[in-house]
């Protein structure tokens, strides 16, 4: 599942899968609050296995949906070598 | 709105400021006589006066608990029901003596307090900022995310509305934690405790959270 689909689930509104890729995920777009952010990066975990509040420590990942998107595709299988073996 | 503020020292005493001057009626507590506290609230001008904590907690529509935690167990649980709580206390074993519940994780800290007042609407906030911070830092004119973030959290989403109004009145931000059982993100040693941030940086601290 790529992270709009896990983003348009968190949020229970199909139509946020097709976003555009550069709408901020906190103020001045959607306005994420902390709740959401915290499901949204558990789900992230859960469907990628990366952790991004783990691994990015600033959460510049967080900006925009595209920025999320590229970081855990950046990660993807590198974070948890259990769950990249099975993709390669 | 009429306020009660138990705790009349750095937290308890700044938020009396920031609400008196903001145009609510505050009522203080200690834990002493409220003659103890006649200076203070003559300095803090008509809006303010002494009271017992049991008065302050009939007194406010909000009260505030800004008070040493392992003091909660002497609050009397009656006048705080129906008001809308406030906890500014954070657990210090050093200072609180070791509470089992709480180091184990089983309660948050104000999940403890909300045991002790079951008919109050009880909720989180003030508990991450420096009270020289709390005194200083407010920018009522300034537009939200030019505001220092204060998280909150609360299992009543109608408290933690007049809450956030009244964050906003004195010139911070609020940022939802989440409910009573997700306030261990905001307690010590976690990243938005003590954080100078603005509130979309709080939102990413407190999704960092790890325990
Ligand atoms: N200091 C900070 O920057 C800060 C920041 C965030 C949160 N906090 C938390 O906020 C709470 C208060 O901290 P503080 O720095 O404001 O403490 P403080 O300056 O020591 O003041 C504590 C106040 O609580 C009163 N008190 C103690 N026991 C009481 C009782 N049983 N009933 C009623 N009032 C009682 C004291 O009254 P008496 O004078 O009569 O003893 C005093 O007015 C603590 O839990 C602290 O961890 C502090």
């Amino acid at each position: 599942m790529s992270v709009p689909e896990i983003l348009a689930r968190v949020l229970g509104d199909p139509a946020a899968a097709a976003l555009p890729a550069g709408t901020p995920l906190l103020s001045g777009g959607l306005g994420l609050d902390s709740v959401t952010v915290v499901r949204l990066l558990a789900e992230v975990r859960a469907e990628s296995g990366v952790d991004v509040a783990d691994l990015d420590l600033d959460l510049d990942a967080l900006a925009t949906i595209a920025s999320l998107t590229a970081f855990v595709e950046a990660h993807r299988g590198t974070a948890r070598p259990d769950r990249g073996l099975g993709r390669s | 709105m009429r306020i009660g503020i138990v705790g009349a020292g750095n937290i308890g005493g700044t938020l009396a400021t920031l609400f008196t001057r903001s145009g609510h009626e505050v009522a203080l507590a200690n834990s002493r006589d409220p003659r103890t506290l006649a200076g203070q609230v003559a300095a803090l001008g008509p809006r303010a006066h002494a009271a017992t904590a049991a008065e302050a907690a009939a007194f406010g529509e909000v009260v505030v608990l800004a008070i040493p935690l392992g003091a909660y167990a002497d609050l009397p649980p009656e006048p705080f029901a129906g008001r809308i709580v406030v906890d500014a206390n954070n657990y210090y074993p050093a200072r609180d003596g070791r509470i089992a519940e709480l180091d184990s994780g089983a309660l948050t800290s104000t999940g403890l307090l909300a045991r002790h007042l079951p008919d109050a609407r009880v909720t989180k906030a003030f508990n991450t900022i420096h009270w020289e911070h709390l005194r200083d830092l407010g920018r009522p004119d300034a537009p939200a995310a030019d505001r220092r973030a204060i998280p909150i959290a609360g299992d009543d989403a109608a408290a933690k509305a007049v809450l956030t109004d009244l964050i906003d009145q004195i010139g911070f931000t609020a940022v939802d934690t989440g409910l009573l059982v997700d306030s261990w993100r905001q307690q010590p040693d976690t990243p938005v405790y003590g954080a100078e941030v603005s509130a979309d940086q709080a939102t990413v601290l407190i999704a960092q959270a790890r325990r």
